[in-house]
């Protein structure tokens, strides 16, 4: 597992595919530590905590990863299609313990990207900054001691923007990529889509 | 207070706010577009999203 994961780690670092393809191979590598690691929850404050300052540093130093969006939309990415795998499956059970673990670091990761993008570099990407706004409410209710205090049915229906969040996401992914990146983000839409619409209404 | 409504209240804010202080910033002239729109969207994330939290937190006389 360990060879895997730094096998993985190394076409990243080397830098050897593109970037929408990167955004697959951490996947991989997040889906492979939830399958094979158990989660442990006492640990959870520590990890944001540590996201946080790894967030904060990656204001000064150029951090490219989480710079990118790359680790962010990453973890998102996990949550999204945990949605559409068949839930009698071994790996969408383990996947469930992980999902607000994901989602929490996934939007803790990607401000750092809407940062750059917004105030250094001073580029306006609607969809991307939309995706941002409406993401938080949800990333705020991901948190047990939130959840816990909401109502459930309220908690599930504020939940339910996400979809409109993972439309967004697309949306600018498919707008910013470049060559066949945005093949892969388009493909990624197709199935997320399709798959979700089986697992629905079947 | 249905969720929706909750929801729409908060959207109506964020709408309102933005509009006025981007507007209102670029009226008297105090930034630059950039910047209206920047400060406008930030303020009135912050206060939709703080009212929106509160009201789902909130625990209506009918919970109790």
């Amino acid at each position: 597992m360990i060879t895997t994961l730094l096998l993985l780690a190394g076409i990243i670092v080397l830098d050897l595919v593109i970037l929408s393809v990167d955004v697959l191979v951490l996947s991989l590598m997040l889906l492979l530590i939830a399958y094979r690691y158990k989660r442990n929850t006492k640990f959870d404050p520590l990890v944001y905590g540590l996201a946080t300052s790894m967030t904060v540093l990656a204001i000064f130093v150029d951090v490219g990863l989480i710079r990118s969006g790359l680790l962010g939309f990453s973890m998102l990415n996990i949550v999204m299609f945990t949605g559409v795998l068949p839930d009698h499956w071994d790996l969408t059970k383990k996947l469930k313990t992980y999902r607000s673990f994901y989602s929490i670091l996934g939007v803790i990761f990607i401000l750092p990207h809407g940062y750059f993008h917004l105030f250094v570099d001073q580029e306006i990407r609607l969809f991307g900054i939309a995706a941002i706004v409406l993401i938080l409410p949800l990333f705020l209710t991901s948190f047990q001691r939130i959840k816990k205090e909401m109502q459930l049915n309220e908690w599930v229906k504020l939940q339910k923007l996400s979809y409109v969040v993972y439309l967004l996401l697309f949306i600018h992914l498919i707008s910013v990529a470049q060559g066949y990146g945005k093949i892969v983000y388009a493909v990624m839409l197709t199935l997320y889509v399709n798959n979700k619409l089986v697992k629905e209404f079947r | 207070m249905k969720f929706l409504e909750k929801l729409m209240i908060s959207f109506v804010v964020f709408l309102i706010l933005y509009t006025f202080i981007s507007v209102g910033s670029r009226m008297l002239e105090l930034t630059t577009i950039y910047l209206s729109h920047m400060y406008g969207g930030i303020i009135a994330t912050i206060v939709s999203l703080v009212l929106l939290m509160y009201m789902l937190l909130k625990k209506s006389n009918y919970d109790r």
